[in-house]
This record gives structure tokens, C-alpha cells and sequence, in this order.
């Protein structure tokens, strides 16, 4: 209805033709003027203009205000109107945005407009009620004109600020949202109003509900940080207003680290409300120390593992070196700067030039091998050093920089050079071994194969590694044996086979079998089951053993054979003894017994034929006697025992005492030892010697014999019989008798050797038979030293030590 | 009957017949009192002794070299018999080999006499043994007196 009321007002009836007049005869003059009165009015949108010549402005002025006046012309104002709005609202202007534009713009536009159509009416016509009615009719237009635009204007400006609001609740969300991601809190604390506002997150951070006063607030500060906090504010209020704190807030038993800051603002120099964020740090401050503390951790790995680190910049020559480094090289830690010079000159002599070289290389490569180097530490060590690194270079090479580790191996390197001295030493024995040494692993796969192996088998090591012993060395008709007692032993631990030397048959390369003393130890390396063979070739010794066998089993024979020949000799002793002593005795006892009980009846003649019975009778019993003492001197049956000569010595003198006394023999001897010895025979010993000295003295000189004992090492004695280790008893019986030419003296010792007429010296020559064999027996041996009528003497060893 | 110790009753075994006939004489000559009794060998000694017919001899000589049971098995069964081992015994033969002689002293002989070669040490020797204490003889000999040396008499 409205607008139908409207649309006719916009029918104008004098308009038309006026705007035509204008369109043909004034529209430079019209539009020029338009814009003279814009510049007058200094309407605001003539700023985005400023690019625009004199021309432009003039052509556009034209453009505008022809559209107008066609509009006019045509009577199409209503049309003319809504396009504009429409252009307006939908941001089609010219130079500007829609909302670039000012209230002020449309009114005094309207203005400029009614003025500018106004200017040239009195040229049009003079006619004052034409005048009026057209003046009315352009103020109709820009009533309708001005109300459509401010309509859109209005639009634009509500659509605008809704735009605006809009982005403004964004925005507020957006912060939030950033707040609580941040763990971050704003807000405003009213002094004078007592009102305060927080974002949610201030809320969320303390968990709180509110904050009714900032002594309730306080109470959860951390007790030694509340004074920092008061004091933060309180200088922030009365001095710069700027509030700036760290402090720990304990709720609900956890406890957070907050960092706030505020700025105050004062009205009349006191303060009125301060604006702020609050902000939960516990996690970075968290995230901080744990940085520290791995950077102590750092530290103290280092000096556990003794690892140092070092950067060493090219450019500047600077050198820097970790704590543990200086400790390295024997330094209190950063107690100088490093420098090349110092650093090289601490380098072991030996290794200066390899290390040089290395850097240069390093440096033309840019690359950092591994290096070892010896250093002379402060603390007079020398030390083992090992080392990595790298090169960091930009592409011009002018800031380069090496960087790297550095580790004390001095510990390590020893280890392992004792380790492969040891294993070299091993190594050694084991290529040296006089025994076939094999190892072999739970698969008897052989690892080991030293050279006496290679010898014995004639298979050499390149040949057999790697290879399953069993098929190599074993005879077929044994190889599943072995192999079930390999997997009994891994299987149950037990085995029958280890540890024990056996004798088996084994395969050289020429598949021959042969005898081998085999030894099996079992032993780990590297959690892994090795078993270590040695081996000999008994093949000669089996031969050997079976010749001794036979020659043991003939000597056995023989040896029972000696035995009885023995006994049958013992016998014969024992009939010699009786039988044959018996009836010399009774040839004896009854030719004393005729010459007795016949005493003067019988002739001279036959008293004499009968001593000479007696006298035979006598010597034959006399042989048979000495023959039976010598049969029966033997080691065999006779015990030894601990024998105090001197107990013997005493009681051969007794049974001498006769001869003694009736040649006023002297004996002389030293204190005898206690030797382990057949008592009998030494008896028999002492006995024959002294009888011998006492009989074959010079007549009418009393015998004088010496006895001297001494301890003489073995060695020192010259005679086949002297064992060189062995410790004697030298026995020296000396006398002064007739002695006897140096070419017996081996002799005198032989069976039945008489040296003298037996009806000067009475004797059998048996008694020193008899004495070399005792000494045989007793592992000792007797000498003899003589010249003829200047005495004999008689050198006899026992060994100290007898052994039974 | 002896009035002092002397022995009245004296043993004598030898399978010799000529010893024992020379030992009866120069028994009669030396003392005519003493009862001597002769077995030729070591078992008929024995049985006499075991026997109790005959009074236990006051001294034995004991022949070593005998049939059927030698001198020292008779020795060694007097010397482990209640009844009989308390008879002094001399041995009487011809053996002088060590062995001999320390086996009878082993076994508990109380003198070791050697057999003589003529009647004169006969006679000799049984005056000097005869006329030892054997009446209160202990079984506890020396051993360097006991063989019997007439040379040292």
C-alpha cells in the first residue's frame, strides 16, 4: 500500500523535461559543480577518491549524474532508487566498500544532489510555479532517495555490527579455548566496584568455584611462597603496576607451580583494577627440571662411564671441554682453557703424528673415524684413550667445528692386551702340544685342530673345520655309539666317558685304524658346550706293552723257577749241614776217644796218622760250616733292621776273646753308627774281618786294628757299585799284618781264594766271599788296599739310607 | 735223691744212638745219681712226657735235627703246655747256624749247647752245665750267655 502511495508521488510531471534540458545542454556544468560542491562540504568518501585525476572525477561525476537525469527523463525514478540501494547493499560501489560508508556520506550526497540540480533552474525557465513544482518533485526523489538508502544503510550497519558480534564471540571463545589449552586464565579485579571477573580457566586452574577475597585466596599458596606473592602485589599497586609472580598452589592435596602477571590501573594515582593471566606451569616447570636433571645425569655418566665430551671450533680455535674430560687428561674440571698446543702437548710422543694426520684427514673429509690414542695425563699416567666424533661444517667450510667423545680405555686396553697374551700364550701350548689337541662343539663339529693332530691323522686343519669329527675319525662300526653317548651327555649331564683317559681305535686319512689314548674334558664358552680332546698315538707303546707282557710272563716263569731251584738249594743246605757234619764229627769224636782210652798202648806213629784224621776231619767241617754261612748269606729271607754296631762290634770281640788274648790283639774303633742292616750279617762281617786281621799278623807282633767310620757322598767314591745320590758309611778296618800284594786286591773276594799255605794260615777262603756278598746284599761294596807285610786295610759302604 | 738243687731227673732226646750212648756214659761218670732217660725222637718225648709215667725231668737236652717231630716243635709244644713249661731246656746239637740258635732262643731254649768233637768237651760240658742252678731257674735267659762256650768256663 505504501509503496503504491509512494510509486505515485515518483510519477513527476515537470522533472522530466528539465532533466532532459540538463542532460543535453548543462551535464558538464552540472557534474563539474556537483563536485565543487562536494569539496565545499568536504564529504568523507571524497577520500577514496584520492588516486582519481581532475578528469576521472569529472567523467565519473558525468556518469553518475547522466544516469540520474535519464532516470529523470524517463520518469523511471522509482527504478533509478531501487538499483542504487540495491548496489549499495550489495557492495557494488565504486572505489569503496559498502561499509566504508558514513552516515554523513548520504546526507550531505543528498545535499550536494538537490543543490547541484537546483543551480541551473533559472536558466531552464522563469516561470516561478515551474520552479517550485520542480523543486518540490527533486525533494520528493531525494526524500524517497535518502529513505531507501539509509534503509540499506541501516541494513548494512545492523548486518555489520551482527558481523561483528559475531566475530567478537568467536574471538572470546577462541581465547578461552586458547586459555584452557594453555592452562591459562585472564582476569579483572574491580578495587573500587569489589566486582572481579575470571575466565573459566582462572577457575579451573586454582579449582575454585570463586574467589571471594584474596585472604581465602592466599590460604592455598604455598606457606614459603605467600610473602613473595603479597610483595609481588603490593608493589604492583603502589609503585610501576606491573605485577609479575611465580608461586606454588597447593589444593585437593596436589600442588601446581603458577606464573601470573598483571598490569593496574590507577585513577587518581590509587589503583582501581587490575587485568592479568594466570597460568599452570607446573608441567614446564616439570619438563624444565627433568631437563636438569638429565643434564646432571649427563654429567654423572660421564664420570661413571668416564666419558668426556669436546668441541673444538676451527674457525675460532676455541676449545671446549665436558668435566670429565679435564679429569680425563688428569685436570681439575675447567681449571684452565683449552687450547690445541696444551691439549697436543699431553698427547703420548708416540702418537702425536698419527693424531695430527687424523685431524687432517678429518678435516678434508669431514668425516671422524674412531681413533685410540695414548695421552700422558697430568697425574704422570699414561693412559689409553678412544674416541669418536663428527664434523659439523656449513657449505663454505670458513665454521667448521669437530665434536666428539672421548673414553678412558686405559683399564680395557690392558685387560685386553693381558687377554690376548694370554690367549697367544694358550694358543702357543696348544700348537706346541706333544698330544693331538681337538675341540668340538654339542654338534661335534670340530673348531680346533693343532698341529701334532695334523701329524697324527695326516689331515690338516683346513681340511677337517667345520666337519662332524664322527664321520671323520671314527670307524664306521663305532659311530653310533659315539654319537649316543654325545647326546646321553647332553641330554642327562652324565657321561662315562669324560674326564678318563681310554684307549680307542680311530681313522687317519688313509682310513687306516690305529690305537689312541683319547682324553675327553668338557668346558663352556660363551654359554656354549665345547668338549676338548687329546689324543696319542699308542700304536708303538700298545706294541711295546704287548712285548712286555710276554717278556713279563717268561721272567714269571723263570722267576718261579729260580724260586724252586732255591729251595731245592735251601735243602741241600740242610742235608749238608746235618749229614754231612754229622759223621765228620764222629770221625772225630771216636779218634779222640781211641787215642784216649789207649793213651801209651798205641805206636807213635799211629797216634799221629790219628791226629792228622782229627786235623782233616776238622778243616773239611770247618769248609762245610763256612760254605753254609756263605749259601745261606741271602737279602731274601733275612729282615733288616735298625742294628747298633757297636752292640754287634762288642759281641764279635767276645766271641774273638780267645784269639785276642792269645795274640794280645789291640782293637781300636770310634763310636759306630745304627744303620739299617741284617743283623746276622753284619755279625759275620765284623767277625771275618777281625779274625782275618787277628790271623794273618806278623808272628811275635801284637795286631793292632782301627776301626774309623765316616759319612761320604756317593759321587766321590770311585767304584762301579757307587750310586751317585746315595749317602754312605765309609767303614775303614785297618790293621798291621802281613798284608798281601795290590794285584789281589780284587781277588782276596773270589770263592776258595787263599793267598797263604793252609798249614801256616788256617783257612777255607771263603770269609771274604762271604763279606763282599753281605755288602751285595745291604746295596753296599767292599774294597781292599794292601802291600805286602805293611798291613791291609778293608773299605766297606753302607748306605746311609737303606732301602728294604 | 739230690739234696740241693742239682737235678736228679734228667731228659735226654737224640735220634743218634752213638751221642746218646756217649752222653749216658759221661752222665754216669760225672754223677752217678742222676736218673737219665732217653727218647730217640721228639714224638716218643713227648709221649713220655705227656704220659705221667715218668717224673718230669728237672733238665732237657732237646736234639734240633730229629725224625718224626723235631727238636724245635717239641720245644715249642713244652713251652705252650701247662704242665711242661716250666722245664729248663738245652738244646743239643750239631747246628751252629744263626738261625738255629736264635730260633731256639725265640722259642724259649734256656742254653744253646753245640755238640762237641771229642769226649774230653763232653765231659766238660756236663760238669759245667750240671752244676748251673736249675732248681730255681726262671724262664729268663741273656742273650749273649746263652750259648754255651766252653772255651769261656
Amino acid at each position: 500500500m505504501n509503496s503504491k502511495v509512494l510509486k505515485s508521488k515518483l510519477i513527476f510531471d515537470h522533472l522530466p523535461a528539465y532533466a532532459s534540458f540538463l542532460l543535453e545542454n548543462k551535464l558538464s556544468e552540472c557534474a563539474k559543480i556537483q563536485l565543487t560542491y562536494s569539496r565545499e562540504e568536504n564529504i568523507p568518501l571524497l577520500k577514496f577518491f584520492g588516486s582519481y585525476s581532475e578528469k576521472q572525477l569529472l567523467d565519473l561525476g558525468k556518469k553518475t549524474m547522466s544516469e540520474l537525469l535519464t532516470a529523470f527523463s524517463c520518469n523511471q525514478v522509482e527504478q533509478f532508487i531501487a538499483d542504487a540501494s540495491a548496489n549499495y547493499s550489495k557492495n557494488n560501489l565504486t572505489t569503496l566498500e559498502r561499509e566504508e560508508v558514513v552516515a554523513e556520506d548520504i546526507t550531505i550526497l543528498s545535499f550536494i544532489r538537490r543543490k547541484s540540480l537546483r543551480v541551473f533552474l533559472s536558466t531552464y525557465t522563469t516561470d516561478l510555479r515551474i520552479v517550485n513544482e520542480i523543486s518540490e518533485e527533486i525533494d520528493r526523489f531525494s526524500a524517497a532517495n535518502d529513505a531507501a538508502i539509509f534503509g540499506a544503510f541501516l541494513e548494512i550497519k545492523k548486518e555489520e555490527t551482527h558481523r561483528i558480534h559475531n566475530e567478537l564471540q568467536q574471538k572470546q571463545e577462541d581465547l578461552l579455548e586458547a586459555q584452557e589449552l594453555t592452562e591459562m586464565g585472564s582476569f579483572l579485579w574491580d578495587m573500587k566496584g569489589g566486582r572481579s571477573s575470571y575466565t573459566p580457566g582462572v577457575m579451573q586452574i586454582f579449582e575454585m568455584e570463586e574467589v571471594s577475597s584474596l585472604d581465602s585466596f592466599m590460604q592455598y599458596v604455598h606457606g614459603e611462597d605467600r610473602a613473595v606473592l603479597k610483595k609481588a602485589i603490593d608493589s604492583a599497586l603502589t609503585n610501576d603496576g606491573i605485577y609479575e609472580c611465580e608461586y606454588r598452589f597447593v589444593k585437593n592435596h596436589k600442588e601446581k607451580r603458577i606464573w601470573s602477571r598483571g598490569v593496574v590501573t590507577f585513577e587518581n594515582e590509587s589503583p582501581v583494577s587490575m587485568k592479568g593471566i594466570v597460568m599452570d606451569i607446573t608441567h614446564k616447570y616439570l619438563m624444565v627440571e627433568q631437563l636438569r636433571q638429565s643434564e646432571q645425569l649427563n654429567k654423572q655418566a660421564q664420570a661413571v662411564t668416564h666419558i668426556g665430551n669436546w668441541i673444538w671450533e676451527m674457525s675460532t680455535g676455541g676449545i671446549y671441554w665436558s668435566d670429565e674430560l679435564y679429569r680425563i687428561y688428569g685436570l681439575e674440571p675447567q681449571s684452565e682453557v683449552m687450547t690445541f698446543e696444551r691439549w697436543f702437548d699431553m698427547i703420548h710422543p708416540d702418537d702425536r703424528e698419527k693424531r695430527l694426520s687424523e685431524i687432517k684427514k678429518s678435516m678434508s673429509t669431514l668425516e671422524v673415524s674412531d681413533y685410540t690414542m695414548r695421552i700422558m695425563a697430568a697425574d704422570g699416567n699414561v693412559k689409553v684413550l678412544r674416541g669418536k666424533g663428527e664434523v659439523i661444517a656449513d657449505r663454505s667450510r670458513k665454521k667448521m667445528k669437530l665434536v666428539g667423545t672421548c673414553q678412558d680405555v686405559t683399564t680395557e686396553f690392558n685387560l685386553n692386551k693381558e687377554l690376548k697374551e694370554k690367549e697367544d700364550y694358550l694358543k702357543q701350548l696348544i700348537n706346541n702340544a706333544p698330544d693331538a689337541v681337538i675341540v668340538v662343539d654339542r654338534n661335534s663339529t670340530i673348531s680346533l685342530w693343532n698341529p701334532k693332530t695334523e701329524e697324527i691323522f695326516g689331515w690338516s686343519a683346513e681340511e677337517v673345520m667345520g666337519k662332524d669329527l664322527n664321520e671323520i675319525l671314527i670307524p664306521p662300526q663305532n659311530r653310533d655309539s659315539y654319537s649316543k653317548e654325545l647326546h646321553h651327555f647332553l641330554q642327562t649331564g652324565v657321561s662315562r666317558v669324560l674326564n678318563r683317559t681310554m684307549e680307542v681305535k680311530m681313522l687317519n686319512k688313509q682310513n687306516e685304524e690305529f690305537d689312541v689314548a683319547l682324553t675327553i674334558s668338557q668346558s663352556m664358552q660363551q654359554g656354549k658346550i665345547l668338549f676338548i680332546a687329546f689324543l696319542r698315538d699308542i700304536t708303538k707303546q700298545k706294541q711295546i706293552k704287548l712285548e712286555l707282557q710276554k717278556l713279563n710272563a717268561s721272567l714269571e716263569s723263570k722267576n718261579s723257577e729260580l724260586e724252586r731251584i732255591n729251595k731245592e738249594l735251601e735243602s741241600f743246605n740242610y742235608v749238608a749241614s746235618h749229614d754231612l757234619k754229622e759223621p765228620l764229627r764222629k770221625i772225630q769224636i771216636f779218634a779222640h776217644r781211641i787215642l784216649e782210652k789207649g793213651s801209651g798202648e798205641i805206636p807213635h806213629a799211629t797216634v799221629d796218622y790219628f791226629n792228622k784224621i782229627i786235623t782233616a776231619s776238622s778243616r773239611m767241617q770247618l769248609l762245610i760250616e763256612d760254605l753254609l754261612v756263605f749259601s745261606q748269606t741271602t737279602a731274601g729271607k733275612d729282615k733288616f733292621e735298625q742294628v747298633d754296631l757297636n752292640a754287634v762290634l762288642s759281641d764279635v770281640l767276645n766271641m774273638l776273646s780267645t784269639s785276642i788274648e792269645e795274640k794280645k790283639a789291640v782293637i781300636a774303633s770310634e763310636v759306630l753308627p745304627i744303620v739299617k742292616t741284617i743283623p746276622f750279617q753284619m755279625q759275620q762281617l765284623f767277625l771275618n774281618l777281625i779274625s782275618n786281621a787277628i790271623k794273618y799278623s806278623h808272628e811275635g807282633v801284637s795286631p793292632y786294628i782301627r776301626i774309623v767310620v765316616h759319612s761320604v757322598k756317593g759321587f766321590l767314591i770311585h767304584h762301579p757299585m757307587a750310586q751317585q745320590d746315595t749317602e754312605y758309611f765309609e767303614f775303614k778296618v785297618e790293621d798291621n799284618g802281613i798284608g798281601f800284594g795290590e794285584e789281589y786286591a780284587e781277588k782276596i773276594f773270589e770263592l776258595f781264594q787263599r793267598l797263604h799255605n793252609k798249614d801256616k794260615y788256617f783257612g777255607t777262603g771263603i770269609g771274604l766271599a762271604i763279606c763282599k756278598k753281605i755288602l751285595y746284599n745291604h746295596n753296599g761294596f767292599i774294597v781292599a788296599q794292601s802291600e805286602v807285610s805293611k798291613g791291609s786295610t778293608f773299605y766297606f759302604y753302607l748306605p746311609k739310607e737303606e732301602v728294604t | 735223691m739230690a739234696l740241693s738243687g742239682k737235678p736228679v731227673v734228667v731228659f735226654l732226646a737224640d735220634d743218634d744212638a752213638d751221642d746218646r750212648a756217649m752222653f749216658e756214659e759221661v752222665i754216669h761218670e760225672v754223677d752217678p745219681t742222676i736218673q737219665l732217660t732217653c727218647a730217640e725222637d721228639g714224638k716218643i718225648l713227648l709221649t713220655m712226657l705227656q704220659s705221667g709215667k715218668y717224673p718230669l725231668p728237672q733238665l732237657l737236652f732237646l736234639d734240633l735235627n730229629m725224625p718224626n717231630k723235631n727238636g724245635k716243635e717239641c720245644l715249642e709244644e713244652i713251652r705252650n703246655s701247662d704242665r711242661l713249661k716250666d722245664i729248663p731246656v738245652i738244646i743239643y746239637s750239631t747246628s751252629s747256624s744263626p738261625k738255629d740258635i736264635d730260633d731256639a732262643f725265640e722259642k724259649g731254649a734256656n742254653l744253646y749247647v753245640r755238640k762237641p768233637s771229642s769226649f774230653q768237651e763232653l765231659r766238660f760240658i756236663a760238669r759245667a752245665v750240671l752244676a748251673m742252678e736249675w732248681s730255681n731257674y726262671k724262664p729268663f735267659v741273656v742273650r749273649n750267655t746263652f750259648v754255651f762256650s766252653y772255651k769261656s768256663v
